[in-house]
């Protein structure tokens, strides 16, 4: 038997499954096939037909608002030989007609008419059996659509647990986001796990990896450029979940990576918010509302909220990485300071984000170094803050040390692992059933 | 006389514009022609050296905007989805521009050592008068090659419709505006940490 990938007792992986054709294989089946995958928000889909196609691991998918109001999502693969059927990437359609042979199908994904039916097929084609491939289950988080094409699953909510209690004040309790688009997009070269699992759980690398970035836009972060200094105990948290989602807080950090005039009008904006949702939901949730959280949906969906960061890192191959970038935003804020808002999200974090570029870089090379075979077999460390992990009577999730620590990359693999050894849910879900000790126990 | 771009009203739709007939009825005199086209070759080979503040300073006006945008793939027959079909990857001015040119050269930035190279290809180059006497009206092609560390060799191309400007008791002119919508919809040369 191969040696393990991941020792969730010691906090390590092997560095090979940031590039191994093997290992990414098994991930399409045992992590794209099983997970809940960012699909779209509803503010990209709001009326009867409206769709976009987006992706699923691999997989193309049409996802489609139907008739009733509910979303539906079907494989972008014509049932007669396989064409791509809609090679648009949004728009509103009663139906999508493959351009191959012409067979054409409901929104809701049902065939409907096929040239020439009766003379060449005879009244032998059933069009019931060859609607198109479903998605098993799509399910919405405060405006955020997620497929999943396991029907085992958990539900969407049972599966994003304690990450819930900090997404909800910024998400649902702002009064809402809208997801703008369309996304940049661009080609990596690294593994779809190399981002990833940096936004779930790396504060630690800002201050040096984006010094020239903290340097050069002066944002509430540039104090950290160059590694000058630690944030202070107490500046933040860290926390993971049982289904590997995990974030970051950076506490009161609400104008984010934003800079200039604009960060001083997102302070303003963020506090007199904040004031408000105190009265109404506590002053403990009104601060998370307006602090800065990095984190990862599992597998590869991440963000940045306030800064307003929405991304999906979609595997192309075990090293190219597709990657999209939306902008989520609150929506009430006034249209002008919202357009400034999307224009800096894109500025520093988009296709030609002076940020995002210094991140490539690392990406990119921890992904190219597994071509080494000595290289790729050894074991990566994500151990900081290993002994501190614990569970709070206050904060939900297991929750690190301070808040520059790897007990979310812990987190993360911790399910990556329970994931790739089942094969099913239910053996998943055994697995994980003392997952707070699994990580609380571990030690370097 | 000719329309102008800086005089656009927002939303500026980059594709709709780049295809603006009006902009290109007069077309400029060999005098004027000549001075845009040693604009451009100059600037191509300050930015392929990296004297990107020289490049600012001397070649860019401080009313610039720079505006590159990627337009979403939607069906021809699509009339009912009224959501934007443009993103700006760059939408930056005078400020801005400088935020990335300091950020590119700081000795702390990791990416910048050892050197990326860049060859620009300007091609194409149509140069018309517009309303105000000060301004020309600069449609290019560009092809920017990039060679980054041992392996790594990414492509950018795009057509570029510039206003250049002159202001009374200058001798040169300056970039007002840059629009371009990008042709490849999702780029392939992993960033577009570029200037076009
Ligand atoms: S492949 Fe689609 S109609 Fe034949
Ligand atoms: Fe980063």
């Amino acid at each position: 038997m191969r040696d393990s990938l991941i020792d969730v007792a010691t906090g390590k992986q092997r560095h090979e499954i940031q590039g191994s054709r093997a290992v990414f294989e098994q991930e399409l089946e045992k992590i794209f096939g099983r997970c809940w995958l960012f699909l779209t928000h509803e503010s990209l889909i709001p009326e009867y037909g409206d769709y976009v196609v987006s992706r699923m691991g691999t997989d193309e998918v049409i996802v489609s608002r139907q008739k009733d109001g509910s979303v539906k999502a079907f494989l972008n693969a014509c049932r007669h030989r396989g064409a791509q059927l809609c090679p648009n990437e949004a728009g509103n359609a009663r139906g999508f007609v493959c351009a191959y042979h012409g067979w054409a199908y409901g929104a809701n994904g049902e065939l409907q008419s096929v040239p020439f039916d009766e003379q060449l097929y005879e009244g032998l084609l059933d069009k019931c059996k060859n609607s198109l491939h479903e998605v098993a289950k799509v399910e919405n988080f405060h405006g955020f659509i997620y497929g999943c094409f396991d029907q085992d699953a958990p539900s969407l909510a049972d599966y994003l647990g304690d990450v819930k209690w900090y997404l909800e004040p910024y998400m649902e309790l702002s009064g809402g986001l809208e997801l703008v688009g369309p996304p940049g997009r661009c080609l990596i070269a690294a593994n779809w796990k190399a981002p990833s699992e940096n936004f779930v759980g790396d504060a630690y690398h800002v201050g040096w990896t984006h010094s020239s970035a903290l340097r050069a836009g002066q944002s509430v972060f540039s104090p950290l450029a160059g590694n000058s200094v630690l944030p202070p105990e107490g500046a933040g948290l860290q926390i993971t979940s049982k289904h590997g989602s995990g974030l970051g807080v950076l506490w009161d950090a609400y104008a984010g990576i934003h800079d200039g005039e604009l960060a001083q009008e997102l302070m303003a904006f963020g506090l007199a918010k904040e004031q408000r949702l105190a009265k109404e939901i506590g002053a403990e949730r009104a601060r998370i509302y307006r602090s800065h959280l990095n984190g990862t949906i599992f597998p590869n969906n991440s963000f940045l909220t306030c800064s307003g960061i929405f991304k999906a890192w979609q595997p192309r191959s075990e090293n190219i990485t597709e990657v999209f970038s939306w902008v989520m935003v609150e929506k009430d804020m006034p249209r002008d300071l919202k357009e400034a808002f999307i224009k800096s999200v894109h500025r520093t974090f988009g296709v030609a984000g002076y940020w995002e570029s210094d991140d490539n870089d690392n990406m990119e090379s921890e992904t190219f170094m597994t071509r080494g075979y000595q290289a790729g077999k050894k074991m990566l460390n994500s151990q900081m803050g290993i002994s501190g992990d614990r569970v709070d009577d206050k904060l939900p999730g297991v929750v690190g040390k301070s808040a520059i620590g790897e007990t979310s990359y812990r987190g993360y693999y911790r399910f990556y692992n329970d994931l790739m050894t089942s094969d099913s849910w239910a053996e998943v879900s055994s697995k994980g059933s003392n997952w707070q000790d699994q990580l609380i126990r571990a030690k370097s | 006389m000719s329309e102008n771009t800086a005089n656009i009203k927002e939303p500026l739709v980059t594709h709709r514009v780049m295809e603006m007939q009006s902009l290109f009825e007069n077309p400029a005199g060999p005098e004027l022609y000549r001075a845009a086209e040693s604009f451009l070759y100059r600037e191509a080979r300050m930015l392929d050296s990296k004297m990107f503040r020289s490049w600012l300073r001397d070649l860019v006006s401080p009313d610039i905007r720079y505006l590159v945008t990627s337009t979403e793939l939607r069906s021809l027959k699509e009339r009912r989805y009224s959501l934007p079909d443009q993103v700006c990857l760059f939408d930056d001015d005078y400020r801005q521009l400088s935020i990335r040119v300091e950020h590119d050269l700081d000795p702390q930035n990791w990416r910048s050592s050892p050197q990326e190279t860049y060859c620009r290809f300007i091609t194409n180059i149509e140069v018309f008068e517009t309303d105000n006497p000060q301004d020309i009206t600069v449609r290019s092609n560009c092809l920017l090659i990039r060679s980054r560390r041992s392996y790594q060799t990414d492509q950018f191309f795009c057509s570029r419709l510039d206003t250049l400007t002159k202001q009374d008791g200058q001798d040169d002119f300056k970039l007002k505006s840059r629009i371009i919508d990008y042709p490849e919809r999702c780029v392939s040369g992993h960033n577009m940490l570029v200037y076009l």
